[in-house]
C-alpha cells in the first residue's frame, strides 16, 4: 500500500538526487549538450529530488512535524511567486535587468531551476527554523 | 494558552520521554506543548487528558 508521507529513507535518496542535479548540469554543459536541454534535465532531476525530500517522513514524525512541513511548503510557494514576480519585473524594467541579468539572456530567477533552488532553500530554512523553534 | 502538563507530569512522576511514548508523539513535541510554543490538536489533548485522568479543560486553559 502507498504510504504517506514516504519512509524516512527517501529523504536521503531525495538529497542525493537534488544535489546530483548540479554536477550533472555542469558535466552536460562541459560535454556540449544544448543549454536548453541541459537546463530541462537539471530541473527535472532537481524537482524529483525536492519532491522526495518534502514528501518523506522525519524520524520523529508527528502532528507538530506535519505543521512545520505545511509552514515550510507555504514559504516555498511564496518564494516561488515572488521569484516569478521579480522575473517579470526584470523583463519590464532595466534597473532590475541590470541587477539580475546583465546579458539579457535570462537571469537566475528566469530559469525554472533557479526558482526551484530558491524555493527549496526557503523550504529548508523554514522547516528547520519552525522544527527547532516550536 | 497555558497548560498544566509539566505539573501533572511531575505529580504522576512521568518523564517527558515516557509521556511522549504514551501519547505517540516525539519528546520535542511534549517540550513544545509544555513551554506553550505548540498548541496540540484535539486528539493529542484528549490523549494527554486520558493519561493524567483529567479533563482537557483542566489541562489547558486561556490566560486571564
Amino acid at each position: 500500500m502507498f504510504k504517506y508521507p514516504l519512509p524516512n529513507v527517501f529523504k536521503t535518496i531525495g538529497w542525493c538526487v537534488l544535489l546530483s542535479s548540479l554536477p550533472i548540469v555542469i558535466v552536460f554543459k562541459y560535454v556540449g549538450f544544448s543549454p536548453d536541454k541541459t537546463a530541462d534535465i537539471g530541473s527535472i532531476i532537481a524537482l524529483i529530488g525536492f519532491f522526495l525530500i518534502i514528501q518523506s517522513a522525519e524520524k520523529d514524525e508527528d502532528e507538530r512535524i506535519k505543521l512545520c512541513r505545511l509552514k515550510a511548503m507555504s514559504s516555498a510557494f511564496l518564494t516561488f511567486i515572488i521569484g516569478i514576480f521579480v522575473s517579470k519585473l526584470d523583463h519590464l524594467f532595466d534597473p532590475f535587468n541590470y541587477i539580475f541579468n546583465h546579458s539579457h539572456q535570462g537571469g537566475l530567477f528566469d530559469t525554472p531551476m533557479g526558482l526551484l533552488y530558491f524555493s527549496a532553500l526557503f523550504y529548508f530554512i523554514t522547516f528547520r527554523y519552525s522544527k527547532d523553534e516550536e | 494558552m497555558k497548560n498544566r502538563i509539566r505539573i501533572e507530569r511531575a505529580e504522576h512522576n512521568i518523564s517527558q520521554a515516557m509521556l511522549a511514548e504514551k501519547v505517540k508523539v516525539s519528546r520535542q513535541t511534549i517540550i513544545s506543548v509544555e513551554t506553550g510554543k505548540y498548541i496540540p490538536s484535539t486528539e493529542l489533548a484528549l490523549r494527554l487528558s486520558e493519561v493524567f485522568g483529567k479533563t482537557v479543560n483542566e489541562l489547558f486553559f486561556l490566560e486571564e
